[in-house]
């Protein structure tokens, strides 16, 4: 290249450069008002950054918490234990599941018994627990100190004798010890036995049902989007006087290039200022969530961390689109400077491709909705189908709220300045609400989908008998194994019926039967499960069933299920047979389930002839009755090691809330694994219902982050209506305009583009809510109208809430300078 | 980008700038029913007429900021109307100076640097742009009010500095819409005796809008337009 | 306007021959005609006579004898007062012009046309005056302007009579 040439580009490239230094000149360079402005856009793209960075942080929380619970699994658990013939060698530890509950939480241990001088121990601690001895979470040793504790003690007798470190912990708020036990055996049930070299075996984590996946990503994406578009509406602040500003420099002879690198250097100040309260926000937020326990959930401020990738992308990301949407707004300024100097109104707005991103959204919807291949394996088109219908509001809005207002004659004189106003500058005034639009799109479309699945699982259970089982027969229900051979159901029911605030203490006996096989190729003996028993006295199975006739001695069975659906689902309950030879499973962990193996096999012949037993009318109760059911002297072969145990009772009206805590304390004196629940307080059920049951929390906390920022969105709004009609109001106000006529005009120029873009959002809302039912192939589409009434509450509030934000400025504007200022 | 337009004989000589019949129309509204104007180099023209007239509107066609539905503007060898845009643009940052009748100066520039903003857009170096800006705020008496911006300096001052920005740049065309509009008899003599004195100097053609005669009588000739048509084309002066 | 007082005004920055006098004049204020000699002597002798101007003695040389004028205290006086005292304003200035239009007008004639004839005539005096000021000493500007002002006070008044008339005929044209 010639020296000219190489001049040439030098000079081209300096220009370039000097475009964008003017622009940042321009961003930084006004009186008084760009900081405000600046710091305005700063915040509001700040906490946008801040929320997306604790969202890409929030996989990464997920997956600390599972690597540290796998590592203290893998040191733990090396392999499991499936009897002693499966393995030839010595294992050299051994550890089984303990735990309970104490005022509403669960507290997880583990018993650990050394079986050669130098066992591994699990991560978080430095030697094992001696027999008798405990290592515990800080939490939990905070909570043996703290008043109330005594009531906890007797079920964890141990001494303290250390603290789980951090890596053996999953959260900081987590209540977990360890204790040193001696009577395990490596042949019990649910031992687990840990051989020298490890063979850690990883499970893979459940996938979520389709359902709750499609809520979990569908919750995910309409908090994020409304994000993304907040803080797009951000960096248009204070749109109308850069455009004047822009297409003045347009009419002296920069070239659209230049206008665009201009705005690109404009945009980019508050974009990096953003990005950099973004991470201040985050890291100080962060640090403040490690001190928090939001619904029982605490993380480690190390585990918020996001992926450097995702970090990168959503510090780059954000400029980039930060800088695009200041671009796309000066097509104006450079198609027609002389009308924005002017103030010209601008051409109507096209529709045709402000619909494409939703007609696209909706044929992927019902698209992903027909296709055969689920969800879980369609997730691209179906986020993407999502994130383009959102995003389609915000472009569709200005054309609507355009149509609106071009429609409106006026008749009174704050309707006449409102709307002629929206007529000069409808898309400032539609940007002002696209957040808030997108936000209310996706929560009804949320809220349908949430409904739908409510409505669904009600109907399922009004249909099905088994939701009888929901009403329980007593208060509480106490479970456990027998601790030993001296213990029995009625010494426990004694002890607890001994308890001042305890009254209609009943209880069952429950055994597992199997039978023996023989499994290739080791030719290893094993049981397989085959039914359930329950050993109840005739006077009691006569309140459980209708039943006329009892006698000692008898037993009943289940009558045969629809024989279709048990070879579906269970294959092992074919029915008991008459005069089948059956053995007892222990449940034991403990040294009881060591006797299964040392102990004759306990075997209990079928009777020749069963009892049926009549269908369940009443509620049930505490105690299911399924497979056979045993009097008493039909099981006196069956050993106690086989024994569980089901007590009920209710409490006095004058029991404490701790009341439950010394049932605890007594069950867990006669009982191994003891357990007792009190209907009606923390949740039980099943664990997709609890994972729904967070998923739902998790999004409630994310709308509320959301509904945060849209409040300061609300305020950017206010802020950039102050900036605009200074002037306007100083004129308005210099010729005698009444300030009630000025204000009504302002809560008019709020309210109707805010009613646009809600019955917008309401209908968009709704169809996104039928489209995600129908991927979801739900039949009981449900519509949760108080909750839209709700958001419209909502979005009313917001008009006057921005309107009241705005009228100080407008006294302001009517005594002050307004009228000076360019 | 420069054209090579600048012929050195202002009279007899090619003009400069010549729009011919032009036609605009603002929706229903026509602003321009066959206007048409040219200038040569060094020679400053006059346009008036009443208010609402098409002054402002010829003034935009002529500098390729509205683009007429008929007609021609020829500049040196080019048609501006047939220029595209990147082109047109160029042409305003290199050859043409402006002084606009609203909203000119960019508020959040001090008046130095709206003064050297068209030699920025063409890419010259900031202390050059400085230096060359501040010789022509000290020629119209800015000079002391260089620190502030537009939104506390008087109407006069602004159009002063006005001026200054449209001469920055050694322009071939300078376009004055009503440049004295909002000055004083002396401070409106002042300026028009520095425009008329640059246009000699340096050649430049200048295209000045104005309302009043004794303004219009620094011309060198004057064109009256009346509801969108130019009256009185092409007359000789002398 | 009279030729004595401003020669009056033109003595009180010191005394001069009648010869100074005419030339002085000249310069300022005769842009239309110079001053006669005649007039300046025949003027200076009736201030001479009033007691408003004063001879400061004679000098003879070469040529004619030259007598040297200087203002007397009551020419102060004199001259003071007229300053002071405003202008009868000439409201029947543009007669002719008026007649012109109106006529036009009311004949159906295109008024404009005396207008755009009228406004060129002024046009081509106003731009020769602002040529001619550029060049011209500030006092000289001063009497340039006051030409200047006086023509487009004329040219806005024949446009305004311009619009006036017409918007009168439209109204009265059936
Ligand atoms: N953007 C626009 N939209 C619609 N009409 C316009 C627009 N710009 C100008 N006009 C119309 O075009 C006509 C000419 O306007 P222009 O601004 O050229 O007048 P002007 O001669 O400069 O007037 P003035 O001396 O008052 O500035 C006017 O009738 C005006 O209403
Ligand atoms: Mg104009």
């Amino acid at each position: 290249m010639s020296a000219r040439g190489n001049a040439r580009t030098l000079r081209a490239l300096r220009t370039r450069i000097g475009d964008f230094r003017l622009g940042v000149r321009l961003a930084v360079g006004g009186s008084r008002t760009p900081w405000g402005r600046l710091s305005l856009a700063a915040i509001g793209i700040g906490l946008g950054v801040a929320v997306l960075l604790l969202a890409s942080s929030v996989p990464n929380m997920k997956q600390a918490r599972d690597e540290r619970q796998e590592a203290r699994l893998a040191g733990v658990y090396g392999a499991y234990s499936a009897g002693p013939s499966s393995v030839d060698q010595e294992p050299v530890l051994l550890t089984a599941p303990q735990g309970t509950t104490f005022r509403g939480e669960h507290i997880t241990g583990r018993a650990l018994q050394p079986q050669v001088p130098d066992p591994p121990v699990p991560a978080g601690l430095e030697q094992l627990p001696g027999p008798g001895e405990m290592v515990v979470s800080p939490a939990l040793q905070d909570l043996l100190q703290s008043p109330g504790a005594e009531l906890l003690r007797p079920r964890l007798p141990g001494e303290v004798v250390g603290v789980i470190d951090k890596e053996g912990l999953v959260s900081p708020g987590e209540l977990r010890y360890y204790t040193g036990v001696t009577d395990l055996s490596a042949a019990g049930v649910g031992v687990a036995a840990v051989y020298p070299e490890k063979s850690s075996r990883t499970q893979p984590g459940d996938a979520l049902p389709p359902q709750l996946w499609i809520m979990l990503a569908f919750g995910v994406v309409v908090l994020l989007v409304p994000v993304v578009v907040f803080v797009a509406g951000t960096t248009r602040l204070a749109e109308a006087a850069r455009s004047r500003r822009l297409a003045a420099l347009r009419l002296v002879g920069a070239d659209g290039a230049q206008i665009r690198r201009i705005a690109s250097g404009e945009a980019l100040v508050g974009a990096v200022l953003g990005v950099l309260a973004g991470w201040l926000f985050f890291l100080g937020g962060r640090q403040l969530a490690g001190h928090l326990s939001i619904l029982g959930f605490s993380t480690f401020v190390s585990d918020i961390r996001p992926d450097w990738w995702m970090a990168l992308l959503v510090t780059l990301a954000i400029p980039v689109i930060t800088v695009t949407t200041a671009q796309a707004a000066m097509r104006r300024t450079i198609i027609e400077p002389l009308g924005v100097v002017r103030q010209v109104a601008p051409r109507r707005h096209r529709m045709i491709w402000r619909l494409v991103p939703m007609i696209l959204g909706v044929l992927g919807l019902l698209f992903v909705g027909a296709s055969s291949a689920s969800v879980t394996d369609l997730q691209i088109p179906f986020l993407g189908s999502i994130v383009l219908l959102l995003i389609g509001v915000p472009l569709v809005l200005p054309w609507a709220v355009e149509r609106v207002v071009q429609r409106g004659s006026a008749k009174s004189l704050p309707w006449q300045l409102a709307l002629r106003r929206l007529q000069l500058s409808s898309g400032t005034a539609a940007r002002s609400v696209s957040a808030i639009a997108v936000v209310l799109t996706g929560i009804i479309g949320l809220q349908t989908f949430m409904a739908t699945i409510e409505a669904e699982e009600r109907s399922q259970s009004t249909q099905s008998p088994s939701s009888r089982s929901f009403q329980p027969r007593h208060e509480v229900s106490v479970r456990g194994e027998l601790a030993g051979p001296e213990q029995s159901l009625e010494e426990l029911t004694e002890a607890l019926a001994g308890l001042p605030a305890t009254r209609h203490v009943e209880g069952v006996t429950t055994v597992r039967f199997g039978t023996l096989e023989v499994e290739e190729p080791r030719k290893t003996r094993v049981k397989r499960y085959r039914t359930r028993a329950t050993i109840v006295d005739c006077a009691m199975l006569r309140e459980l069933r209708d039943i006329s006739r009892c006698r000692n001695g008898e037993v009943f069975r289940e009558a045969p299920q629809d024989p279709q659906r048990t070879r579906d689902r269970q294959p092992w309950r074919e029915p008991v047979r008459p005069g089948e030879r059956l053995s007892a499973m222990a449940r034991h962990h403990g040294p009881a389930g060591a006797q299964e193996h040392t102990a004759e096999a306990a075997t209990w012949q079928a009777p020749q002839e069963f009892r049926q037993l009549p269908e369940q009318t009443g509620p049930s109760g505490t105690f299911s009755l399924s497979g056979l059911v045993l009097t008493p002297q039909a099981a006196e072969e069956i050993p106690w090691w086989a024994r569980s145990v089901q007590v009920g009772l209710d409490f006095t009206d004058s029991a404490s809330p701790d009341a439950i805590e010394r049932v605890r304390n007594v069950a867990a004196e006669y009982l191994d694994f003891s357990g007792a629940h009190q209907y009606g307080t923390a949740s039980a059920g099943s664990d997709a219902m609890t994972t729904y049951a967070l998923i739902r929390y998790g999004l409630l906390l994310g709308a509320l982050v959301t509904f945060a920022l849209i409040g300061c969105s609300l305020f950017v709004t206010a802020a950039e209506q102050i900036q605009e009609r200074r002037r306007q109001m100083a004129v308005l106000a210099a010729v005698g305009t009444r300030r009630r006529t000025l204000g009504w005009a302002a809560f008019l120029q709020n309210a109707v583009p805010m009613l646009v873009a809600v019955v917008l959002a309401c209908l968009v809302g709704l169809g996104l809510g039928m489209l995600v039912v129908g991927v979801a192939s739900l039949d009981t589409l449900t519509f949760d109208l108080p909750g839209m009434l709700g958001l419209v509450a909502i979005a009313a509030l917001s008009v006057l809430v921005v309107t009241a934000l705005t009228l100080p400025a407008l006294r302001r504007a009517m005594h002050t300078d307004g009228l000076h200022s360019e | 980008m420069t054209l090579d337009a600048s012929p050195d004989h202002r009279e007899d000589a090619e003009p400069v700038l010549a729009g011919s019949d032009l036609h605009l129309s603002f929706g229903p509204t026509p602003a321009l029913r066959g206007a048409s104007l040219s200038v040569g180099a060094g020679e400053t023209v006059a346009v008036t007429g009443s208010s609402g007239s098409g002054k402002s509107t010829l003034l935009h066609c002529l500098a390729g900021i509205l683009m007429p539905e008929s007609g021609q503007v020829r500049y040196g060898d080019h048609d501006i109307t047939a220029l595209p845009d990147k082109q047109r643009s160029a042409l305003r940052r290199t050859d043409f100076g402006f002084v606009f009748q609203f909203g000119q100066l960019v508020p959040e520039l001090t008046v130095d640097e709206n003064v050297a903003l068209p030699l920025r857009l063409a890419g010259v170096g900031h202390k050059e742009a400085r230096r060359r800006a501040a010789h022509w705020m000290e020629r119209l008496e800015v000079t002391g009010i260089a620190d502030h911006r537009p939104g506390e300096i008087s109407g006069g001052q602004g159009q002063r500095t006005a001026v200054a920005r449209a001469l920055v740049a050694d322009p071939v065309v300078v376009f004055a819409d009503e440049p004295t509009g909002a000055l004083d008899s002396l401070a409106g003599e002042q300026v028009m005796t520095l425009l008329s004195d640059v246009a000699e100097e340096s050649t430049t053609a200048v295209v000045l809008v104005t309302h009043e005669p004794r303004v219009a009588a620094y011309a060198d000739r004057e064109v009256v337009i009346r509801d969108g048509s130019t009256q009185r084309e092409q007359e000789p002066v002398r | 306007m009279s030729i004595g007082l401003t020669l009056l005004g033109l003595l009180e920055g010191g005394s001069r021959h009648g010869y100074d006098l005419k030339r002085a004049y000249d310069d300022r204020f005769g842009q239309n005609r110079s001053l006669a000699y005649g007039q300046v002597y025949s003027t200076l002798s009736r201030l001479l006579r009033d007691g408003l101007v004063a001879v400061d003695g004679v000098e003879s040389g070469e040529g004619p004898e030259r007598k040297r004028y200087s203002i007397t205290p009551e020419g102060v006086e004199a001259l003071e007062r007229w300053l002071s005292t405003s202008e009868k304003p000439v409201a029947d200035l543009h007669n002719t012009l008026f007649t012109k239009v109106v006529l036009a007008v009311l004949s159906g004639r295109d008024a404009h046309q005396v207008l755009d004839a009228q406004r060129r005539a002024h046009m081509d005096v106003m731009r020769d005056l602002t040529r001619r000021k550029s060049k011209a000493d500030p006092t000289a500007q001063l009497v340039h302007d006051f030409s200047l002002f006086h023509l487009e006070a004329d040219l806005r008044w024949l446009e305004l009579a311009v619009s006036r008339l017409e918007q009168l005929t439209k109204e009265i044209a059936p």
